[in-house]
């Protein structure tokens, strides 16, 4: 570069460094002027001209610079930055091909066209590149590039033509592994799995037992590819072996303890000779003890050979190889309670094994360990006693309501009794007694789930879940249960603020996000909601920006196993199903907020990316459910998690059916409100189909009511689009929708705190008046369109008097709300108990005033919202 | 009871268990696949019998010459999971790896002064403080780390864990 060049570029590159973009922009204009032809200069304009939101005349400039065919690698950083910066994908590897088709010695060019192909996942064309970088370069990197390649392609499609790309990445690595070209154990990994894909376990095999195993570092994953091999062509002796020789490693091998003992399981059930048989056990049960007493011998106790013998003994018994034995699992068990019975786990690790143990030994754990607690009380005898109380309550019937409040009551009593132990514990950790709180909760809820109608019980347990979290701050399993309580109370505004302290972010937008967000949009907080909805959405754009980029970094590194494998959680992200609720939430309460203005809400619809909006069953079954619904604890015997117990329902719901609907929901508003008719009356007939698959399937008949109340307002409207305009209009459909709104305000809620319930009912019940009032508006502007063209069309019933059917049913729903609101805000309504449980202390009766003063103010809120979107639509204009 | 096993991308769909706990970070989704894609023997998993994520260890080699070293970026336990041994597991894994794939000088890590449990743990595993960050961690939690390491084979005089007599600014950091 010349002096004088340098010279000028300074400026402009510090201006850029510094953001000031618009100096940078005036002083490229400049110096072009003097040197119109420099490209790099060119460049650096579009940058700053891209930086400003000038994006049409940076795109411009980059144009220009691309019919000079570039191969300068700052320039071409430079228009790519741009291109990146408008999503122009399809330009940059057009950039990088022309470049380096002019340089093909430029490696460094090579590696960049290579890489802009795998952003846009582009396979058959990164086999290509691949292949040509590898002519040129003859590096064994990009032979590895061209065999991934060709193995995405391979596995994108199992069974089809693909096989015959299966077998040609395995004659590639086959050659490769004479050649010397796998060198490492990334290298290794792929060659194996291409050979176990095929089924060829045999030949995998062989490979890890040759030379090539070598490459392996740990001994230990050696053996363990081996006994995946093992497993997978069913050589259960090869199994039994290398398991055991793992587990004389590492006794605490959880995978290997399995391995071997689905071996022997095998092994039995091949064998018809008892002394086999009794040979092959007395092994097991004697290398079990073995390892049970190196794991002692060692630093500390590990709990892997313990319950290794529960486990064998499970499956003697499932496969019938022995009796069940009720007191030899119960001696295990309590062998187990007592070596690790203070261990937070403890529970969870029993859980498979508590079938086989019987009341009276359970009665007889929890007495010794209440004796225990009793003596001596510390955070180990307490840690002891919760896991024995949730064995007991795994085990126990279920109990009468008064079993379970006074269990509840015990509960709360004997967790104040543990709070002294935790007064020192750094507040980030959980205190002794925390389970209890969830124990106490539980009970009540279990109680709640039999007999909805007593609602007091959710507040009671809304109650105990706030004082366990008001000592133990971090814990999330209170605060989740917490979460859901609210939401079934119907109080958004405690509920978020819970959720905010939970600091969920990134990745755990996807995964956690529906505990809080789920069905928020009927609390009546859409402000609320939407500002949930698009902070969770945010992960799928960091998706999108960072995914490729790592993919890209996997094949730079090498890391061969790590490409399919973040292709999958690219994948996974992009279809996940908690993004296409999400998404079809806000545009939910988007549509609510924006309807008095009818093009306000049609230029809305307008912009909706139809992506989102599909609706086919193919698409909807693909979508991946990545939420995570194993989080929140449960330790009853039946597989009900509390989170359904507490809503009545499966939970999270299902999803299907209201995907559908609301897909269908805004493609059809957009028919109405943009009088768009070419695919309108395809989406009105397939509203119609989903409509009676709905009522079919008794699947959330109050969607499917609004939902029909939008089918019918449509279906007005596509009656009357086609009717010459001096034509009478006959409107009496739509006074029919007119009345069935009539008749179903809802108005049943007399004395009653609110819900979930009401308030889904109410919102709904806006939805559907929400639908006629557009409907309404639409009619409105037909007919003045009518008017303009000729003379004034005679309707019955007329469009007066329909508007002011409607304004009269908004004002009855209004009127209902208003009342309602009266009714909420009295404290005897608030779902509390009123009787004062002994564990109630002063600090407990001040949380207790917090829930109900939250509860009153969170309704409040709701109920303002509500009738305010009903009064902008009584004042609306027609 | 354990399953240790390279931690691959999907785990971050189920690590909650872990990442809840807020002595534990959670980071955006390249930080957690560069290390995937850079060091995949360095971030591991400890899975339970019921396959819930029971902690992980992520890490990275870095520094040059004397001050090649591998670094514990992470090191989390589930609530549920603690006090088994665990940690000194995940440890020992990434000192292994430390020593035998990268062969470096030492092991090193940052930790928040406050987080007392952690630097009791650390010190129990040989580690000891080699200097003290100001201001290290920023935002809303602000406040200062130790730096401490443990010597590995390759450094025989131990040179590398001599303390530092002075704190020091993160602007003052190698790497
Ligand atoms: C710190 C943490 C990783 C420990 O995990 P762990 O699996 O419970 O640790 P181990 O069981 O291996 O414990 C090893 C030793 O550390 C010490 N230790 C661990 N937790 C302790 C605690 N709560 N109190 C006192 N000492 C503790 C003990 O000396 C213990 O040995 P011991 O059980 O024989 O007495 C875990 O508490 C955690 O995930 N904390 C949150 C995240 C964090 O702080 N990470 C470190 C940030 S750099």
């Amino acid at each position: 570069m010349s002096d004088a060049l340098e010279r000028k570029l300074r400026p402009i590159y510090e201006a850029l460094d510094s953001y000031n973009n618009k100096q940078a922009v005036a002083l490229c204009t400049k110096a072009l002027k003097k040197q119109g032809d420099a490209i790099i200069i060119k460049s650096l304009k579009a940058v700053a001209l891209d930086r400003l939101g000038r994006d049409d005349e940076a795109l411009e400039i980059c144009e220009e610079i691309r019919k000079t065919n570039p191969t300068d690698e700052a320039v071409l950083q430079y228009i790519v930055m741009v291109y990146k910066g408008c999503k122009k994908t399809k330009e940059i590897i057009d950039v990088y091909q022309s470049a380096y088709s002019q340089a093909p010695r430029n490696e460094e060019l090579a590696n960049h066209w290579f890489m802009a192909l795998v952003r846009v996942d582009d396979r058959k064309q990164m086999q290509q590149a691949a292949m040509k970088i590898q002519k040129q370069f003859k590096n064994s990197r990009y032979l590895f590039w061209t065999i991934v390649t060709i193995w995405l392609q391979a596995r994108d499609n199992p069974g089809g033509p693909q096989t015959l790309l299966t077998t040609l990445t395995e004659r590639m690595l086959v050659k490769a592994a004479e050649e010397g070209h796998i060198k490492d154990y990334e290298a290794l990994q792929l060659y194996i799995e291409v050979l176990e894909t095929q089924g060829k376990l045999g030949e995998a095999l062989a490979v890890v037992n040759g030379e090539l195993g070598n490459l392996c570092k740990v001994s230990a994953d050696r053996k363990r590819i081996v006994a995946r091999l093992a497993k997978a062509s069913k050589n259960w002796k090869v199994l039994l072996t290398v398991s055991k020789e793992l587990l004389l490693t590492s006794p605490d091998d959880w995978m290997s303890y399995c391995n071997y003992i689905e071996a022997l399981k095998r092994l039995l059930l091949d064998t018809e000779d008892p002394s086999t048989k009794e040979n092959l056990i007395e092994q097991a049960r004697s290398l079990f003890s073995v390892l049970e007493s190196k794991a002692s011998n060692g630093k500390r106790l590990k709990r892997g050979p313990l319950l290794a013998g529960l486990e064998l003994e499970k499956m003697l018994i499932c496969s019938g190889q022995a009796v069940d034995d009720t007191s030899k699992m119960s001696g295990l068990i309590t062998a187990y309670l007592a070596q690790f019975g203070s261990t937070l786990s403890c529970f969870d690790d029993l859980r498979p094994y508590l079938q086989f143990t019987s009341a009276s030994i359970v009665q007889s754990l929890f007495e010794g360990a209440s004796r225990a607690a009793e003596e001596d009380l510390s955070t180990a005898s307490v840690r002891n006693l919760v896991n024995v109380e949730k064995i007991r309550r795994w085990s126990e019937k279920k109990l009468s309501s008064n079993q379970a409040k006074a269990r509840s009551e015990y509960y709360m009593t004997t967790y104040q009794r543990t709070m002294p132990l935790g007064e020192k514990f750094d507040e980030r950790e959980l205190q002794p007694g925390d389970d209890y709180i969830l124990l106490g909760a539980h009970s009540l809820l279990d109680l709640y789930g039999e007999d909805r109608g007593q609602r007091q019980l959710l507040g009671d347990a809304a109650l105990i879940l706030e004082y366990g979290s008001a000592r133990s701050k971090f814990n999330y399993q209170i605060k989740l249960l917490l979460i859901r309580v609210y939401f079934e109370l119907g109080a958004h505004k405690r509920l978020l603020e819970v959720a905010t302290t939970m600091d969920i972010k990134q990745i755990q937008h996807d995964t956690l996000s529906y505990l809080f967000t789920d069905d928020l949009e009927y609390l009546g907080c859409p402000e609320s909601a939407m500002r949930a909805v698009v902070k969770s959405l945010t992960i799928y754009g960091s998706n999108e920006r960072e995914t490729p980029e790592m993919i890209v970094q996997a094949f730079k590194y090498g890391t061969y196993s790590k490409i399919p494998e973040f292709i999958r959680f690219r994948d996974r992200l992009k279809k996940s199903l908690q993004y296409a609720v999400s998404q079809r939430q806000l545009y939910r309460v988007e549509i609510l907020r924006r309807f008095p203005a009818l093009d306000n809400l049609g230029y809305y619809l307008e912009i909706l990316d139809d992506d989102f909006l599909k609706y086919t069953d193919d698409h909807i079954n693909s979508l991946s459910d990545n939420r995570d619904v194993t989080l929140l604890a449960n330790w009853s015997a039946i597989e009900r998690p509390i989170a359904s117990v507490v809503s009545g329902t499966q939970f999270p719901r299902k999803r299907e059916l209201w995907l559908k609907l609301h897909s269908l929901i805004p493609l059809i508003l957009r028919g109405i409100c943009n009088a768009e008719t070419a695919e309108w009356f395809g989406h009105h007939q397939e509203l119609k189909e989903v409509i009676d698959i709905g009522k079919g399937g008794n699947e959330e008949l109050d969607e499917i009511a609004a939902a029909d109340a939008l089918y019918n307002v449509s279906a007005v409207l596509l009656n009357i689009r086609d009717v010459p305009p001096s034509a009478p209009l006959d409107l009496s459909d739509f006074q029919n929708i007119l009345d069935r709104l009539k008749a179903t305000v809802p108005s049943h809620f007399v004395e009653q705190a609110l819900s979930y319930d009401h308030l889904r009912c109410l919102t709904l019940f806006l939805e559907s008046c929400n639908y006629a009032c557009i409907g309404l508006a639409a009619i409105t502007a037909l007919i003045q369109g009518h008017q303009k063209a000729r003379g004034k069309a005679v309707c019955t019933p007329t469009v007066e008097s329909l508007t002011s059917a409607i304004r009269a049913i908004l004002v009855t729903f209004r009127d209902e709300l208003s009342a309602l609101k009266k009714i909420t805000t009295n404290p005897d309504v608030v779902p509390l108990t009123k009787e004062h449980p002994s564990w109630m202390n002063a600090q407990a009766q001040k949380i207790r005033q917090d829930v109900e003063t939250e509860l009153v103010a969170s309704w409040t809120s709701s109920l303002d919202a509500l009738i305010a979107s009903v009064s902008v639509r009584i004042d609306r204009k027609a | 009871m354990t399953t240790l096993r390279r931690f691959v991308a999907d785990d971050l769909f189920t690590f909650n268990n872990v990442n809840l706990d807020p002595l534990t970070e959670t980071y955006n989704i390249s930080f957690y696949l560069q290390y995937m894609a850079q060091w995949p023997d360095y971030f591991v998993a400890a899975e339970a019998p019921n396959e819930s994520c029971m902690g992980y260890v992520m890490g990275k080699a870095e520094g040059m010459g004397k001050l090649w070293h591998g670094h514990v970026t992470a090191v989390t336990v589930a609530p549920e999971y603690r006090r088994l041994g665990l940690a000194e597991e995940l440890m020992e894994i990434l000192e292994t790896v430390s020593e035998k794939i990268y062969n470096g000088f030492f092991v090193d890590l940052f930790v928040r002064v406050s987080n007392k449990v952690a630097i009791g743990m650390y010190e129990k595993f040989g580690y000891t403080v080699y200097r003290r960050v100001l201001g290290y961690y920023s935002g809303a939690d602000s406040e200062d780390a130790f730096d401490m390491r443990k010597a590995l084979p390759r450094d025989v005089r131990k040179e590398s864990i001599v303390p530092l007599p002075y704190p020091v600014r993160p602007e003052d950091l190698e790497w």
